[in-house]
């Protein structure tokens, strides 16, 4: 009963934090090289390098994680091209990672301006960035990523996957629409 | 006294770094009845392990223990040859930060004048991975998270602590024939 007070009063600060500081939500950025002929990419296929380290040990390594935003990726992917196994017009590849941050904004209010919001001031941030990469040249010719709080979201496996699908989905809709 | 045990009470109940936080991951549909034995096996290469445990015998001692009582009260058995699953494990230390609301929930110090302390500590997440031994899939990874401060040096904490966030980790651990969801 205790836990999951505790978990309650949690997700209530947490909330109220990041309503208060604007971390819930997922900002989203990309840049793109201008393409040579418009609409010239017409399939991807995965890098063949593995995953990165994320920063978090709960992530390095976690297939679940991993296949999560691959799946994502290839089903947000799949709206615009085709996906080979080999000689594609273009090669994704994945980054993943998570680091605590500071909010200065709620420390700031406790010193005097507000009672109430001495809520949560450390918080796990995540990014997640996508790559592509021109197959014949071999240059990255796109790159999105989304920043974000993802606050307790790791140890939640069905939020986490939400999250990470929200995420992707919002990244892969940065490509332009002349790729 | 009351007050400060109060205060303390509420200081671990809100600070998050002296709490263990325990989780898992599992894979989706996972039928944990189709295992019955399992293995050690050499942790994957990715985390770097810290000399202050790695160098520890006793660290090793008390996970692979606390981890092979849990796994025997679920009715796996070790297996030296072809076991059905693979078992590993990893710990990190890392340096993480916190803002401490003592001093503002305290005696000396009430109200919103009172500034907030940030503070940086070392909390050390212990990682354990099953693995079906036939596909070298990950089936469930689990994880406790808790600062080591005072812990790495002082062999019954250390033990106490391994074997609460084992315990904690593998009260989680999927169970056989009851259609739990997770």
């Amino acid at each position: 009963m205790i836990a999951i007070r505790r978990v309650v009063v949690g997700s209530v600060f947490g909330l109220a934090a990041m309503a208060a500081s604007g971390c819930a939500s997922l900002s989203v950025h990309s840049f793109a090289a201008r393409p040579a002929t418009p609409q010239q990419y017409k399939s991807y296929r995965w890098a063949a390098d593995g995953p990165t380290p994320t920063g978090d040990p709960r992530l390095d390594s976690n297939p679940f994680f991993e296949r999560r935003l691959m799946t994502a990726a290839e089903r947000e992917m799949a709206k615009r091209f085709a996906k080979l196994e080999a000689s594609a017009d273009l090669v994704l590849h994945y980054h993943a990672s998570v680091n605590q941050e500071l909010d200065i904004r709620t420390l700031d209010r406790s010193y005097g301006v507000c009672t109430q919001c001495s809520a949560q001031s450390v918080y796990e941030a995540g990014t997640i960035m996508l790559d592509l990469v021109d197959a014949k040249t071999n240059t990255l010719v796109w790159r999105g990523w989304v920043e974000g709080s993802f606050d307790g979201m790791i140890d939640n496996q069905a939020w986490l996957e939400e999250r990470v699908d929200e995420a992707v989905a919002k990244i892969v809709a940065t490509i332009p629409a002349n790729f | 006294m009351r007050t400060l045990q109060a205060v303390l009470i509420f200081a671990v109940a809100s600070g998050g770094c002296a709490t263990m936080s325990v989780s898992s991951h599992v894979e989706p549909g996972l039928d944990i009845s189709r295992y019955h034995t399992y293995s050690w096996s050499a942790p994957d290469a990715l985390p770097v392990p810290d000399p202050r445990l790695s160098e520890n015998p006793f660290y090793k001692d008390h996970i692979e223990g606390a981890v092979e009582k849990q796994l025997a009260t679920r009715g796996f058995s070790m297996a030296s040859a072809s076991p059905d699953l693979l078992v590993h494990y990893h710990a990190v230390i890392d340096r993480r930060i916190d803002v401490s609301r003592i001093n503002r929930e305290g005696l000396d110090c009430v109200g919103p004048d009172c500034p907030p302390e940030v503070f940086e500590y070392e909390a050390g997440t212990l990682v354990i991975d099953v693995v079906d031994a036939k596909t070298n899939r990950v089936i469930w990874r689990g994880w406790a998270q808790d600062t080591v401060e005072g812990v790495l040096n002082n062999e019954d904490r250390l033990a106490r602590q391994i074997e609460q966030g084992v315990t904690r980790m593998f009260a989680r651990f999927p169970r056989a024939a009851q259609g739990e969801k997770r």
